[in-house]
């Protein structure tokens, strides 16, 4: 909480113009002074500071816009990589290590189909056997920027929902995909199209027709292609190449700020094209020109269609079988409550506005989360007594809408009903400052809750989780260390001390707390169980595999 | 650690942003900010054998960025304009005790810049994305370099107060 800041036009005129370096010598001194002396005005001066720094950061995030001749460049184009490489002279001997300037990795055909989620080591790589192939660039510290979340079939090998991108070219023979950046930007591709992932917020496409939705946290998307560029201000639309190399951009909704390039790929032409628009841009005579729009649009991104978990009376026998305190199935019509299949403590009582009901709804054996501008969520009324006095384990299927950071579950202090602090919070973890690979899931752990609410125990996920596929998580505490599961793997096991506490506890899923719609899940959740044991490594195998092999 | 001069590198890309915001509070002009960042690069190569890849690199990256600013006063120790070295340990010390809360602030931030209409938030990218000095500035878009401060200054406070207004309206959150 900041503590409360007395409007002093003064003081903020003073921190102002320091910024700017536009203080007398005079002031300076007297700026000085009040730094040191006074500590309300440094607070200040420390947050609006910060602001100011975090402002270059922020405003410097349109990434570049390519030529063709850069996009296809096998050298990691972000500024930040381009800074470091500055620092090449100086620190040679790590440098060499890092950007080297080989050739593109061999296409390395993978066989892995995993169809409830990636394994947690995609391969960079992939090929199938139609002639469809990605070439993941050879970077040693390349991330993950996009994920594929859904094919039409025709393509196969390790190209299938699940598989991860790292910057590199893409070539689609036939078919569509439709890809998922980290940034949350989604794009379209149908073949035969060439396009090329830049990184988690721009791709380049040199051939083929590509349609793209990019909600608000991606603003400033960019979509190269050989003659413009077209920078997303929230929006959909779609490009077209034809064969002489000419883009066509549609706009569907929304607005994009689109640029003719010249040979050195800066910007000769730029527009403001609103929807609904159809702009062809013409490199040889340089000109944008305004088109008739045709009914239908040029490509569009494709519904994914919502399949259920199916899960398999061996696997709720299983369930049974480690005897859980709670086990939620979403089984029952009741949109007010949803039934402990265990006990007759601990049902979950459903809070969602009437006037937003589609925010969440029990429905198909599962419950199923919306953004909503309410809050909406279900939780424990009964609380857990003691339930971190020992070990336990929290097991959940997922299926994300998308990878924006999420809470999907919370235990929180009964002593705190606002859910303020938390023993522990499961989520998709993108927009923090802690350190992991954007996309990934977060197990956090802080006991006592209520006194170390600044501090925390997490294990991350290897790797961006996969839109739009179901995804088994469990979650185990134990004494000494605490471990995350994904996809019936170990992601991660932490040493915990003093992990065990007093305390009653209750569960809380769709959201942080019930006081806002932060961190809002969006997505359908499945067969959540609490265990007051730690499942082993086996049992959570066992569990994956149940639902995975059916 | 498998391979130390990989796993520095992949953990100086992660957190670049965060070293160069730091280094920001005690070092005002940018290209400045830029030398102390790479003198602290060097540093923390020098000792990053020393670093425990059980704990968390910025911290650790940090006191070294620290130790970098200090170094850096000195030997701009004849420039105007230099605060103590009691008003850096002071800042230091403030900005550790609210470390959370500029985390929180930042993300508020991102949300206040798409409030910005087009036109304020291309002043603002031209003054901070490309570092336009304000004259050139004030000369492009014809108006007096004292009516283009005034302009920055009061986006600046608006900025300031929307991230107040979002962090006080999520007080009730973790």
């Amino acid at each position: 909480m900041p503590e409360p800041w007395v409007p002093d036009p003064e003081s903020e005129d003073l921190i102002l113009r320091r910024f700017d370096e536009r203080l007398t010598e005079a002031e300076f001194a007297a700026f000085e002074r009040r730094l040191r002396s006074d500590a309300a005005f440094r607070q200040h001066y420390v947050r609006m500071a910060d602001l100011n720094a975090c402002l270059y950061d922020e405003l410097s995030e349109v990434p570049m816009r390519l030529t063709a001749a850069e996009a296809t460049s096998r050298t990691a184009w972000t500024s930040r990589t381009m800074i470091w490489s500055c620092l090449a002279a100086t620190v040679a001997a790590i440098l060499v290590a890092i950007w080297p300037s080989g050739s593109q990795t061999d296409v390395v055909p993978v066989t892995t189909a995993v169809n409830s989620g990636p394994s947690p080591n995609a391969a960079p790589s992939g090929a199938d056997e139609a002639g469809t192939r990605f070439l993941a660039d050879e970077s040693a510290n390349a991330q993950d920027a996009a994920v594929l979340v859904m094919t039409d079939g025709q393509t196969a090998g390790p190209l299938v929902a699940g598989f991860r991108f790292r910057p590199g070219m893409l070539k689609l023979d036939r078919g569509y995909m439709q890809i998922e950046f980290i940034s949350g930007a989604v794009v379209g591709l149908t073949g035969p199209a060439e396009f090329r992932i830049e990184s988690s917020s721009a791709a380049t496409i040199f051939s083929g027709q590509a349609a793209a939705n990019v909600p608000e946290r991606a603003r400033g998307f960019v979509l190269n292609t050989p003659s413009a560029a077209v920078v997303d201000l929230g929006t959909e639309f779609a490009v077209e190449i034809d064969s002489s190399g000419n883009t066509e951009v549609e706009v569907i909704s929304g607005e994009v700020e689109l640029s003719l390039l010249g040979d050195d790929g800066s910007t000769l032409l730029s527009e403001r094209v609103n929807d609904p628009r159809v702009v062809r841009v013409d490199r040889d005579e340089l000109k944008l020109t305004e088109m008739g729009r045709v009914s239908e649009p040029m490509s569009q991104l494709r519904a994914i269609p919502e399949t259920p978990l199916t899960v398999s009376d061996k696997y709720v026998q299983s369930v049974l079988d480690f005897r859980p305190l709670i086990y939620w199935r979403f089984e029952q019509s009741d949109q007010n409550r949803i039934r402990n299949e265990v006990s007759d403590q601990w049902h979950a009582i459903v809070y969602a506005a009437e006037s937003e009901p589609e925010g969440l709804r029990i429905a198909e054996g599962c419950a199923r989360f919306r953004r909503t501008t309410a809050s909406r969520f279900f939780r424990t009324e009964e609380s857990l007594p003691n339930l971190n006095a020992g070990d336990y384990s929290i097991e959940l299927w997922i299926r994300p809408d998308d990878l924006s950071h999420s809470t999907c579950l919370g235990i929180f202090p009964e002593s705190e009903p606002d859910a303020r602090t938390h023993l522990n919070v499961i989520e998709i973890a993108t927009e923090t400052f802690l350190i992991h690979e954007p996309g990934a899931i977060r197990f956090l752990h802080r006991n006592p809750p209520e006194q170390q609410w600044k501090l925390g125990t997490n294990a991350f996920s290897k790797g961006i989780c996969t839109p739009h596929q179901w995804q088994h998580i469990v979650a185990v505490k134990q004494s000494a260390s605490m471990a995350l599961y994904y996809n019936g793997q170990l992601a991660r096991r932490v040493d915990l001390s003093d992990a065990n506490g007093p305390g009653s506890y209750r569960l809380l899923a769709g959201q942080l707390n019930p006081a806002s719609n932060w961190r809002q899940y969006s997505g359908a959740m499945d067969e959540v169980a609490l265990y007051p044991m730690s499942l082993t490594e086996e049992q959570v195998a066992l569990h994956y595999r149940l639902v995975v092999e059916k | 650690m498998a391979d130390p001069d990989k796993e520095f590198a992949r953990l100086l890309t992660i957190h670049d942003r965060e070293l160069r915001r730091y280094i920001s509070l005690f070092v005002s002009r940018r290209d400045d900010v830029e030398e102390v960042l790479q003198q602290t690069a060097i540093m923390l190569w020098e000792k990053f054998a020393g670093y425990d890849p059980q704990r968390e690199f910025l911290p650790w990256a940090i006191r070294f960025a620290y130790f970098e600013i200090l170094n850096f006063r000195k030997q701009i120790a004849r420039r105007r304009f230099q605060h103590s070295e009691e008003t850096l340990l002071a800042l230091a010390e403030t900005r550790d005790d609210l470390a959370e809360e500029l985390n929180r602030r930042r993300l508020a931030l991102k949300h206040c810049l798409t409030k910005l209409n087009a036109h304020d938030r291309s002043l603002l990218e031209r003054r901070y994305s490309d570092s336009s000095s304000v004259k050139s500035l004030a000369e492009e878009t014809g108006r007096t370099v004292k009516a283009l401060y005034r302009r920055l200054d009061r986006l600046r406070q608006l900025i300031y107060e929307c991230v107040d207004s979002r962090i006080a309206s999520d007080a009730t959150l973790e």
